[in-house]
């Protein structure tokens, strides 16, 4: 079930009242069936892997548990649980994720040697959000092993801990010692917290329905047919990737964020004005922040983190962002993206002596206003640069596209697919988003203040908050003036 | 807080909610108010007039709503009538705009152009929002979305707003100054079509029968009981429109089934010249006449409704000065063609 359809619009409702009315000891039982139902929209065969990795993972955590004590073969006993747990939930990910690209991969290597590639022998579906709760169920092993939290004794919790609706497809991925107590505690009413939660709610649907959906038109129509577009359409439609990815991505959360707001629950932050960041390293601190942190502390830590010498930290911080790009898709273009942002880290690392000397040398303060703003400039071009990658289709399409950024395009140009009153709507929306995110900089938290105030603009705000929405959003079968032109009679 | 003043709250709050989308859907829905085809106009204007005004209605598809001009027709028999039809109108359609306009008007005739029910039944996206987009609300109009629906979405249709949130890319000063209640068509639901296309073939009459498709003979029944239901006289025609073999022996078996049931049925493809029709000046294109031809075909009805439906006969400023308008109109599409 999307958050974006109508579906999503009556099911909330209808499972928050509810859970509302029933008692404490069905809570669980009742969130638990809602978030299976959600997730069986998209096809009840994904429901049972879930069902068969959250299994899994719960066992390893029983098993932990039993396997505690000082002793080696306690220690040696706890390992191969671990062990084992990452290995079958990671098998399964591999399994249905890298599949075909494994496959492809090897039929490469295979036709250089002159054999015969293999053929697919059966057909492999993506489920949906099977990187989120993978990632999150393996975080919790990681957590009962490292005794950051007991193991959860009761299925039905855990369960839900891996499935809980809001976050289950986009994130963000939660932890254990976050989200499972909450689990255990009883939710009620309230009426202040609700508001909050459906504030953020509608501001996720701005993003996702007015800003992200409609830059999409833009960028695919250019995406589409690079080979028509002009350099600069390359170049604007990036730009426009850089903002829509944003908007779309972070609006899951924020919807996921309000809708357990709303139920009671507080799931943690994954977005924090990351287009302000003035490093990459800054960057990746802010963006997807629970995946970043879930990498900083299930691989990059365990691998030694930056602990063990200037050039294992390299090491370290390549790794995690090559399986990092890996996680994001199972494309070549997705690996260079991340390998890209590895990269970047490392260099800047490397480089941060001489970008000191050089701006003291220029006479420009290095803790200064210009130093900061001409930081962010230069990591958002970094930024810029790298989601090319992710966006194209294909390294190669990646680097033809790449190649075009000064070529003039087609003799009879490319629409761009937006009017000028879309385009003039998306800026001016773009303005707003990007006010917002400074605010938020600043720490003056939009939703708080928007509370604050007399009942008549509140109701006002909200009011043309939704109609902004529902009428600017991206959504429904839209009509065909032609369809009406044509057929005059 | 209180429970119940929770719940008061958030009912006020949703009454503002609905409100302003009404307003904002009157705003954005889709409005056809360019002439000759302002088909907004013709259909908001038909509910804005005065109940038991009309001696006559009729009803179909652009065949009808371009072959009779109901002010020519008052000023030749006194006799008031209003054309209330859209392009390629679903025949379901039909039967409930029937059931919608005898609600307020008694006439002594309902007319009913025949072209729809000659064709196999399809969904057209542009047809059904015509059709049902200035319909009244109320039950008429729930039904005639659920019978139209494509695979069963009717809510769109009762809900322009989710259609036409996007024509905010689109709007003009029009769609901010259209008042349903302001509507008013001096042309009685008449489109008149400048322009001449020199036709070489005219209809191809037949005496064979074929059915009509199954459903399309039950919507006919429908009406048909509609009709005695309310009392009203219905009256089963074919405008002038150059019918094919196909249309002609589908009209044939509708004759019959007319015949079996007592209905006058008329079939004006055969009176071609009684009505004085040129296919080289009378006709827009190869299915519809222009104003030329429906000047003829009206004054021609006036002549044979003459006797068999008396008109009032008292004079009506209004229906003088909307017949003005038609001589208008009629001039200025003469004076472009000389």
């Amino acid at each position: 079930m999307l958050f974006n359809s109508l579906g999503f619009l009556i099911f909330f409702p209808v499972v928050t009242l509810v859970y509302f009315l029933i008692p404490r000891r069905a809570q669980t039982l009742w969130l638990l069936g809602a978030s299976y139902y959600f997730y069986m929209c998209w096809n009840p065969a994904y429901a049972l892997l879930m069902l068969t990795s959250t299994a899994i993972t719960y066992m390893a955590g029983r098993l932990l548990a039993l396997a505690g004590g000082e002793g080696r073969a306690a220690v040696l006993r706890r390992r191969w649980t671990l062990a084992l747990s990452f290995a079958a939930n990671l098998g399964i990910l591999f399994f249905f994720k890298y599949y075909y690209f494994t496959l492809d991969n090897l039929n490469l290597v295979l036709r250089l040697v002159g054999i015969a590639p293999l053929r697919p022998r059966f057909d492999v579906i993506l489920p949906v959000g099977i990187s989120f709760y993978t990632f999150q169920a393996l975080g919790y092993t990681m957590d009962v092993y490292r005794g950051k939290l007991p193991a959860e004794k009761n299925f039905f919790r855990y369960a839900l801990f891996v499935s809980f609706f809001p976050q289950l497809v986009a994130g963000p991925i939660e932890r254990s010692t976050n989200l499972i107590s909450q689990i255990h505690e009883e939710h009620r009413f309230d009426y202040e917290r609700m508001k909050r939660g459906l504030l953020l709610m509608l501001w996720g649907y701005f993003q996702k329905l007015v800003l992200a959906d409609r830059l999409a038109i833009a960028v695919d129509a250019v995406y589409a047919q690079y080979t028509a577009a002009a350099g600069w359409q390359l170049a604007l439609a990036t730009l426009c990737f850089a903002v829509q990815i944003y908007c779309d991505f972070s609006s899951y959360t924020d919807i996921a964020r309000g809708a357990a707001e709303v139920m009671g629950f507080r799931l943690m932050e994954n977005f924090r004005q990351p287009y302000f960041s003035r490093s990459i390293a800054e960057f990746w601190r802010n963006w997807h922040i629970s995946l970043s942190t879930w990498f900083r502390d299930y691989l990059y830590i365990p691998l030694g983190g930056s602990r063990a010498g200037r050039w294992k930290k390299y090491r370290n911080i390549l790794t995690v962002f090559l399986v990092s790009g890996l996680w994001h898709g199972a494309s070549w273009h997705y690996v260079f993206y991340g390998l890209l942002h590895g990269l970047y880290q490392v260099t800047g690392d490397m480089t941060r002596g001489l970008r000191d000397r050089a701006y003291r040398a220029l006479h420009v303060d290095p803790d200064g206003y210009p130093r900061k703003v001409i930081a962010c400039l230069g990591t958002f071009v970094l930024l810029w640069f790298s989601w090319f990658f992710f966006r194209a289709d294909s390294m190669g399409q990646a680097v033809e596209i790449l190649g075009r950024l000064t070529a003039p395009g087609s003799a009879e140009g490319l629409s761009m697919g937006l009017s000028a009153r879309a385009w003039l709507v998306t800026g001016f929306f773009t303005v707003v988003l990007i006010g917002c995110s400074v605010l938020r900089r600043r720490g003056i938290v939009p939703r708080e203040k928007l509370l604050a105030l007399p009942l008549p603009l509140r109701w006002s705000l909200y009011l043309i908050g939704i109609y902004t929405v529902l009428v600017f959003g991206v959504y429904g079968p839209g009509y065909n003036e032609t369809a009406f032109i044509y057929f005059q009679f | 807080m209180k429970k119940r003043r929770i719940l008061l709250r958030f009912a006020a709050l949703l009454l503002l909610f609905c409100l302003g989308l009404l307003l904002l859907s009157g705003i954005l829905i889709r409005k056809d108010l360019d002439k000759p085809f302002d088909m907004t106009t013709k259909l908001a204007g038909f509910f804005n007039e005065p109940a038991d005004e009309f001696d006559l209605l009729f009803f179909g598809t652009s065949h009808m709503y371009t072959s009779v001009a109901p002010p020519l027709l008052w000023e030749e028999t006194g006799l008031k009538s209003y054309v209330l039809a859209s392009q390629s109108q679903p025949i379901w359609a039909t039967y409930y705009y029937i059931r919608e306009a005898l609600r307020s008007q008694t006439p002594k005739c309902v007319v009913l152009e025949l072209h729809m029910f000659c064709q196999q039944m399809y969904y057209d996206e542009g047809a059904v929002h015509s059709a049902i987009d200035h319909f009244p609300f109320g039950r008429n109009k729930i039904e005639m979305a659920v019978k139209l629906a494509d695979h069963g979405d009717w809510l769109p249709l009762l809900t322009p707003f989710i259609t036409y949130h996007g024509r905010w890319e689109t709007l003009i000063t029009a769609d901010l100054t259209y008042r349903r209640w302001e509507q008013r068509d001096p042309l009685k639901g008449y489109v008149l079509l400048e322009g001449t296309r020199p036709l070489s073939a005219g209809p191809i009459l037949s005496r064979e029968t074929e059915a009509v498709p199954e459903e399309n003979e039950q919507v006919l029944r429908e009406i048909i009981r509609l009709c005695r239901e309310t009392g009203v006289p219905l009256w089963l025609i074919k405008t002038p429109n150059n019918a094919d073999e196909t249309e002609e022996r589908r009209l044939n078996s509708i004759a019959a089934l007319a015949e079996a049931e007592g209905l006058p049925y008329t079939d004006f493809n055969e009176r071609y010249d009684e009505i004085g029709l040129s296919l080289a000046t009378d006709f827009f294109d190869s299915q519809h006449m222009n104003f030329l031809g429906a000047e003829k075909f009206t004054r021609y009805l006036a002549q044979y409704l003459q006797g068999a439906l008396p008109g009032s006969g008292t004079e009506d400023p209004q229906w003088r000065a909307d017949a003005g308008e038609y001589h208008a109109a009629f001039d200025q599409a003469a004076a472009a063609i000389a």
